[in-house]
């Protein structure tokens, strides 16, 4: 009995610093941003010690409901491309030889790595008013058109830094899906589609429901890529949050922005987690 | 309506081992085994058929008609896997039904054709249930059952019975029998099992390293094995080195070690040294030799006595000769012989078989029973 | 007959998926300022005045690489202790812990740069360093802690005990035994911890000063502000820094493999 708790003991004490500084700076600011989204802003003081549901009623007002909806619509976007492009390569890569399984993934992997700002450097140099594309139409005397700034910019932009957060949970479902029961149904006489569609899809949902969940509350709290490539005409919460934080100073409702988006990511957690137990249960996959 | 050819049929892989060149033919209604040991190249040869191997070279005909450039969802054959490959998703009338939606038959000749495939396999009623709730053997007949309900031309099994227990395979094996037997489906059967192949195959096509060793009737290849492999890979065997003496209408008089054999086979082609076959149980052994002339009769001492139930293995010395083993039935045989007792063993001609050499095999002198 | 347009297919999205950062590259060798594809010729211009730019230089090397670097030993460090009580010791108290350490993969990382902001305002600390090695170290330790326990989770058990059965104590039993063993689970979560340190933005973008200027925040202000080439050579040496130790990662895990 005392060598357990004596064991309980220790492993506390290796877990104590990793856990205090998640404490300390993570699950306690959290709280703070909480509490201060309930308060009211000052312009002198930025909040005073007085609650009131203010910041969160600002959000019926049409311009942050607009906000609200650009950001909803964009993260919906850009999941279901991630969805729609992540699928044939996630299928490649669960069937590809070991021998060069390596190559692919660390091509994968490597711009995930690298920083988004550099990404969307690329973007914008493809894409930007002096880019690539805007100097091979103006060479072909075709005039200059303005790519950015628009919803499809700035879901290009997420498509492309998210779509490995896709892929890698979409490849691994799809390994567990074993190749004769790819056969069989060839076997039958289900073509390509219809192997997607009636074996492919159901057998790997849970791989695709964890993609589409990582990349949709991604999606949903970006900053950089909108703030670059989407400019004043496409703002979303993130950049809301950026501006009302550094340059209005009115934390109050810069908190109550962030807990909306905490909400929503908890939300489609939750809702993750019931599918899922919902889906293995009816797939009966050991 | 549902003959097969396979011409010549070659599978070059990039680290230069091949499979092939491979012929066969299986008649409407027949059932052929591809047998051998892993490795072989048959279940390369079976896919080849279902079209998930495309061959180097060589042809596939159905009818008459080369299939070879089809896809596989456009093969009128069936497969059956090793592992059943149900689908996990789907119940078993989903399962059996699947090829028919694809087809876009009507629902209630789905729900026919389902159910006469599942009477077919004796699980009727089961239609609801999920593969995961099946017995290895029921999911097995349902894998069975899936292909069946398409009635195709021809039924491909691809070492069906291999992840069963022995009793089950047993009855299984049964039960495929009397099932092709009363379907008339043009079947092949792929097998590393060689009881299996006996028992279940109108003719069998034996295979090694990538090539084909001999086709035949259960009874040829058993009794009348062409090549050494095929005589050690089917049924137990003793065999010898042998010099061929003389060869003449009276039948070829061959030695091996201190014996002398006649035997009524032919010498493969006009060798000079053979492989020596005698079947194990075709050795007659008696206490006293016993009248006739027409018989090898060999002067041998009892090495060893092995009890197996129902069969004894003797393990016979010949003096300055190579050593052989007998296989009688416990109930016929005198189960105190001591080791040291001297025997005469009778091998009939027709039972000494000549092989030819086999060109990687060591020559020995001893007995090689597997 | 499918596995071609497949290919293909594929082939494709990975273009696009690299599209960015080929052109990146590309562009750092123009000679040019005005951002060509193919670029018309090479030149190191850009490289050249990268290195002669104080703040480019200062944010790569004396922020950037720094904070990281600190990040690095300090995430494996704490995770890796982590990993072990959760794995070795906790037994079954461990799922609500195995929670926590997940918390920071699921909170937006914007969320946490104006959490932190806010909270650093409230406990007037100025911008500095720590503050946002701090920061980094909430978003890193979990990748450290997940490695880590795949790692130990992998090490047999008994391996520990044969040493111990031997005359080794725990302590030593799992020093020579087992930290071997997970070296290169360590390993990568340093390199991982390091990555995520050196390419952070969004915390960076709340939570940086003007002593503390890291390399993103820098080229992003640059893009905002004074758009150049100079902006694609940073880039380009930084997509160079990770790749290598992503590369180095990946030798790493194969050595574990075969070994």
């Amino acid at each position: 009995m005392n060598a357990t708790s004596a064991h309980a003991r220790f492993g506390a004490a290796l877990v104590a610093p990793g856990l205090g500084i998640l404490t300390l700076f993570l699950f306690v600011p959290l709280a703070l941003i909480i509490g201060l989204s309930v308060l009211t802003y000052s312009p002198t003081k930025i909040w005073l010690p007085v609650l009131t549901a203010v910041n969160y009623q600002k959000f019926f007002h049409p311009y942050y409901v607009g906000v609200m909806w650009t950001t909803i619509k964009i993260g919906l976007l850009t999941t279901a491309m991630c969805a729609i492009l992540g699928f044939p390569v996630a299928y490649f890569l669960a069937r590809a030889p070991a021998r060069w399984l390596g190559v692919w993934l660390f091509l994968l992997v490597t711009p995930l790595m690298v920083s988004s700002v550099i990404r969307i450097f690329g973007w914008l140099v493809l894409l930007g008013r002096r880019g690539l594309v805007n100097a091979t139409l103006e060479a072909a005397g075709l005039g200059g058109v303005d790519l950015l700034h628009n919803v499809p910019a700035v879901v290009i932009g997420l498509t492309e830094l998210l779509l490995p957060f896709m892929v890698l949970p979409l490849m691994a479902a799809i390994e567990t899906i074993p190749r004769s029961v790819e056969e069989a149904a060839r076997n039958l006489g289900a073509n390509s589609l219809q192997l997607f569609w009636r074996v492919l899809l159901p057998l790997s949902l849970p791989g695709l429901v964890s993609g589409s969940l990582l990349v949709y509350t991604v999606s949903i709290s970006a900053l950089v890529t909108p703030a670059l490539m989407g400019g004043r005409k496409v703002r979303m919460l993130g950049n809301l949050v950026y501006d009302e934080v550094l340059t209005s100073m009115n934390w109050p409702f810069a908190a109550s922005i962030a807990v909306v988006l905490l909400i929503v990511t908890a939300a489609v957690m939750l809702g993750y987690l019931r599918t899922m137990r919902g889906l293995a249960r009816r797939s009966g996959q050991a | 309506m549902g003959d097969l050819e396979v011409r010549a049929l070659v599978k070059r892989y990039s680290d230069s081992a091949i499979v092939g060149p491979v012929s066969f033919t299986v008649a409407d209604g027949e059932f052929l085994s591809l047998l051998g040991p892993s490795g072989c190249g048959k279940t390369t040869t079976l896919r080849c058929i279902a079209g998930f191997e495309t061959p180097s070279s060589g042809d596939v005909l159905i009818d008459s008609r080369s299939i070879a450039g089809r896809p596989p969802h456009r093969r009128d054959v069936g497969l059956v896997f090793q592992n059943y490959a149900l689908f996990p998703h789907l119940t078993v009338g989903e399962n059996v039904s699947f090829g028919l939606r694809l087809r876009r038959r009507p629902a209630s000749e789905i729900t026919r054709r389902v159910h006469d495939a599942l009477s077919l396999v004796d699980l009727a009623g089961l239609e609801a249930r999920y593969p995961r709730q099946l017995s290895g053997g029921q999911q097995q007949r349902v894998a069975l059952a899936r292909c069946l309900a398409l009635e195709p031309s021809l039924l491909l099994l691809d070492e069906p019975l291999s992840n069963l227990d022995l009793k089950l395979r047993l009855q299984m094996r049964t039960e495929l029998k009397k099932l092709q037997r009363r379907l008339g489906k043009t079947t092949v059967y792929v097998t590393h099992d060689q009881g299996e192949a006996l028992a279940l195959s109108d003719r069998i096509v034996v295979m090694s390293r990538g090539h084909v060793e001999q086709i035949g009737t259960p009874r040829e290849i058993y009794e009348s094995p062409r090549t050494r492999f095929v005589a050690d890979f089917i049924g137990a065997s003793n065999l010898l080195a042998g010099a061929v003496v003389s060869a003449g209408a009276a039948g070829v008089i061959v030695r091996a070690g201190a014996l002398e054999l006649r035997s009524t086979d032919r010498t493969p082609a006009g060798a000079t040294t053979v492989t020596v076959l005698i079947r194990p149980e075709r050795i007659r052994l008696a206490a006293t030799p016993p009248p006739g002339a027409d018989v090898n009769r060999l002067p041998v001492r009892v090495a060893d006595v092995v009890y197996l139930g129902e069969d004894l293995q003797v393990l016979l010395d010949l003096d300055g000769g190579p050593t052989l083993t007998a296989s009688l039935k416990a109930t016929l045989a005198e189960k105190d012989w001591a080791a040291g007792t001297a025997l005469t063993a009778c091998i009939a001609p027709d039972d000494v078989r000549l092989l030819p050499v086999a060109v990687d095999a060591p020559v020995a002198s001893e007995a090689v029973t597997p | 007959m499918r596995g071609r347009a497949l290919f293909a297919v594929v082939v494709a999205i990975y273009l696009f998926l690299l599209a960015p950062l080929l052109i990146v590259v590309a562009v750092s060798f123009d000679p040019t300022d005005a951002f060509r594809f193919p670029p018309p010729g090479v030149s190191l211009r850009w490289y050249a005045a990268f290195f002669t730019s104080d703040t480019f230089v200062r944010a790569f090397f004396r922020v950037s690489l720094v904070i990281a670097a600190v990040v690095s030993v300090a995430a494996t460090v704490v995770g890796g202790l982590a990993a072990v009580g959760l794995v070795r010791f906790l037994g079954r108290r461990r799922g609500l812990v195995d929670t926590l350490f997940l918390t920071p993969i699921v909170v937006p990382e914007i969320l946490l740069g104006a959490a932190l902001f806010l909270y650093y305002s409230r406990l007037k600390w100025e911008t500095s360093v720590a503050g946002l090695v701090l920061g980094h170290l909430v978003i890193a330790i979990p990748y450290v802690v997940r490695t880590v326990s795949a790692g130990l989770a992998g090490a047999d058990r008994s391996l520990e005990e044969a040493a111990m059965s031997l005359g080794a104590t725990r302590a030593q039993a799992f020093a020579k035994v087992t930290l071997p063993l997970i070296r290169s689970s360590l390993v990568s979560g340093a390199v991982f911890a390091f990555i995520v340190s050196f390419s952070d933005i969004n915390i960076a973008l709340f939570v940086s000063g003007p002593e503390t200027v890291t390399l993103p925040v820098h080229i992003f202000s640059q893009i905002v502000w004074q758009p150049d080439p100079t902006i694609a050579a940073a880039s380009t040496l930084q997509i160079l820094l990770i790749a290598v130790l992503l590369g180095v990662a990946q030798r790493v895990f194969r050595l574990r493999v075969t070994a």
